[in-house]
């Protein structure tokens, strides 16, 4: 699938944009920031309703944007047939109407009460109908390689989490809801936890939240092992591919630490291939009959009970999830050498699009943001040869000269400046 | 700009507190009321004020009343053998409009909540076991309690902590069937009702 039309309305700092997108490779430079991210941004809120961004979504809408609404709405060509996604950001309530509040008097007048902060609405159409944020996912596939991602072996458990979450809620409608209601559960089980420890209630209270989350870690928890086991060879071959390339040359130029490792540890031998291994914090089975697994699930957290009461937390479940990347038998988080961590993360990238490809039956939509420069010349070469027959790739850089020469070749190259972006000449 | 006078400002922001109102709709009130004969402001300002000063709870029910016993509790046709169980007095209004229902009813003024700190305290949940315990083998005792909670977490869970304490012989405790709503299309409903309704699926 791509994307053939992204029009944009006070979104971050477009006022206005209409832009028709070509497929294949779209390279969008210029200087810091001018805009770049924020069009991979709009097609990700397209996508998923959600952002990349750590930032608050509240900060979509346009600095000083007259309706305080920001809105973001595409077209999507998809072997599905095309589809037109609108994603409305607002800043203020609506009104009686339904339609985004308009500057008044009143918000200019400074002898009246600001008034209570209205809440932050997101409304999602589909092909004009008003639609459920969470019924968007899936409609539109994006896989997002930023700078972040590059950290994803070494980085924290909660963004190996993520990435697993953000995969398998595109593919997975059920996963998604499951994800949510979990979370809910989450928080009712450990604020009910905490009340016990103060005394506050009976510990039999618990057994009715066991029941739920059991219900739905148990899925959440199979989910994320089959997805893992389905990428894992695709995964390893990316993997192997790149360290079949790999010049020696390493992309922390000037940092000397890589260097200091390479001396004291001695990297593992990239042939030995690279292991997915999923780390849930339950121990237990997860194959077989899942009101079973969900029974041991149960009858773990009644184990669990005295010390889940001290901590006043929920000790398992898949929000304690991690996952490990081995080479051989060696962690490449502990031992893989910075550009082997790297490699890691590119083949997890690459295996996530071909999952959702053959998962869904339609490419996903490739968003690289700014991720050349963290890269070494052979392995930009190795990931847009290896992204080369998608559908379309939105790719920002400050340097066109950062892309290979041949991916440059048959680019469209568009330049961003100041919220405005037009076809190189 | 001519400064907004403090009287309308007060106003406004009063309205804006309200549930479902936000600045631009707080405005809209405010100038209708500033714009409309002053015995129609004075008869709303009223009813405000009565709403506060007349209504009580029900002691036997805690429904909202202006006398006690209710008038739903005191009406000798009504079914004294069932109760059903809610969450908010306006859980009440909207059961009477089915004029379905012909027993009395308890109203727990919320739901079990850990994260909003409500516990089986803070509800009329004693008071509902009593009710059922005192009546047990009189004439007037209860066949059966209806939980019509609301279909999420924190009604599953207020069920699932007030069936126990109400277990006893001779009385059914239900709870409200969830499915498809009248009226409504098959493909439209989400994949949580209609599995509901499946599994609440009765013979025809």
């Amino acid at each position: 699938m791509y994307i053939e039309r992204l029009r944009l309305t006070d979104f971050r700092n477009y006022a206005a944009l209409d832009l028709a997108l070509p497929r294949g490779l779209v390279v969008f430079t210029g200087r810091n920031a001018q805009g770049k991210s924020n069009l991979l941004e709009a097609v990700m809120l397209a996508a998923t309703s959600r952002s990349f961004r750590t930032t608050s979504e509240r900060e979509a809408v346009r600095w000083g944007a007259p309706g305080h609404f920001a809105r973001v709405d595409t077209t999507v060509a998809r072997r599905t047939g095309p589809l037109h996604v609108e994603v409305i950001v607002s800043d203020a309530g609506p009104t009686a109407e339904g339609t985004p509040a308009r500057p008044t008097a009143a918000a200019a007048d400074p002898a009246l009460p600001t008034p209570p902060p209205a809440a932050f609405r997101k409304r999602v159409r589909v092909n004009g109908a008003p639609r459920r944020a969470l019924d968007l996912l899936g409609l539109v596939t994006v896989v997002v390689f930023a700078p972040t991602d590059l950290d994803l072996v070494i980085g924290s458990p909660a963004q190996r989490r993520r990435f697993l979450d953000m995969t398998l809620c595109q593919v997975r409608p059920a996963y998604c809801r499951a994800l949510s209601q979990y979370q809910k559960v989450l928080a009712q089980r450990a604020a009910l936890l905490r009340r016990i420890k103060e005394g506050a209630e009976s510990p039999h209270a618990l057994s009715y939240w066991d029941d739920q989350l059991a219900r739905l870690a148990v899925p959440i928890m199979r989910e994320r092992a089959a997805f893992l086991r389905a990428a894992e060879a695709s995964a390893a071959r990316v993997y192997a591919a790149l360290a079949g390339d790999d010049t020696g040359e390493d992309t922390d130029d000037g940092e000397h630490e890589d260097e200091d490792d390479s001396d004291s540890v001695g990297h593992p031998d990239p042939s030995t291939g690279l292991r997915l291994v999923y780390r849930p914090a339950y121990d237990g089975p997860l194959e077989g009959d899942e009101a079973e697994v969900a029974a041991a699930f149960k009858a773990r957290l009644v184990e669990l009970r005295k010390r889940e009461i001290a901590q006043g937390a929920n000790v398992i479940g898949p929000h304690r999830d991690d996952l490990t990347f081995l080479s051989g038998d060696v962690d490449l988080s502990a031992y893989g050498s910075r550009g082997q961590q790297r490699s890691v993360a590119l083949a997890l990238k690459l295996a996530e699009l071909e999952y959702i490809e053959r998962e869904t039956g339609d490419q996903p939509i490739l968003l690289l943001d700014d991720v050349l420069s963290e890269l070494d010349t052979q392995r930009r070469a190795d990931l847009l040869a290896a992204v080369r027959d998608l559908d379309q790739v939105l790719l920002t850089t400050t340097d066109a000269a950062s892309v290979p020469a041949d991916a440059l070749a048959h680019a469209h190259i568009y330049r961003v400046r100041g919220g405005a972006v037009r076809p190189a000449a | 700009m001519q400064p907004t006078v403090a009287p309308v400002a007060a106003l406004i922001e009063e309205f804006a507190k309200l549930p479902g109102i936000g600045p631009k709709t707080a405005q809209r009130l405010t100038f209708f009321i500033l714009r409309s004969p002053a015995d129609q402001a004075r008869r709303l300002a009223e009813a405000i004020t009565r709403v506060k000063e007349s209504i009580i709870q029900c002691s036997t029910c805690f429904n909202i009343t202006e006398t006690d016993p209710c008038a739903i509790c005191s009406n000798p046709q009504r079914d004294r053998g069932a109760i059903c169980v809610v969450e908010e007095p306006l859980d009440v209004l909207a059961l009477e409009k089915t004029g379905v229902f012909k027993g009395l009813y308890h109203v727990l003024h919320g739901a079990l909540s850990p994260v909003e700190g409500i516990g089986p305290r803070d509800l009329r949940i004693d008071e509902l076991v009593a009710r059922v315990r005192e009546r047990a083998g009189s004439d007037d005792a209860v066949r059966e309690v209806i939980l019509a909670t609301n279909p999420n977490y924190e009604g599953d869970y207020t069920v699932a902590y007030i069936a126990p304490l109400l277990a006893q012989q001779d009385m059914k405790v239900t709870r409200l069937a969830r499915g498809l709503p009248i009226g409504g299309d098959l493909e439209y409903a989400d994949e949580g009702t209609l599995g509901r309704a499946l599994e609440g699926r009765r013979e025809v």
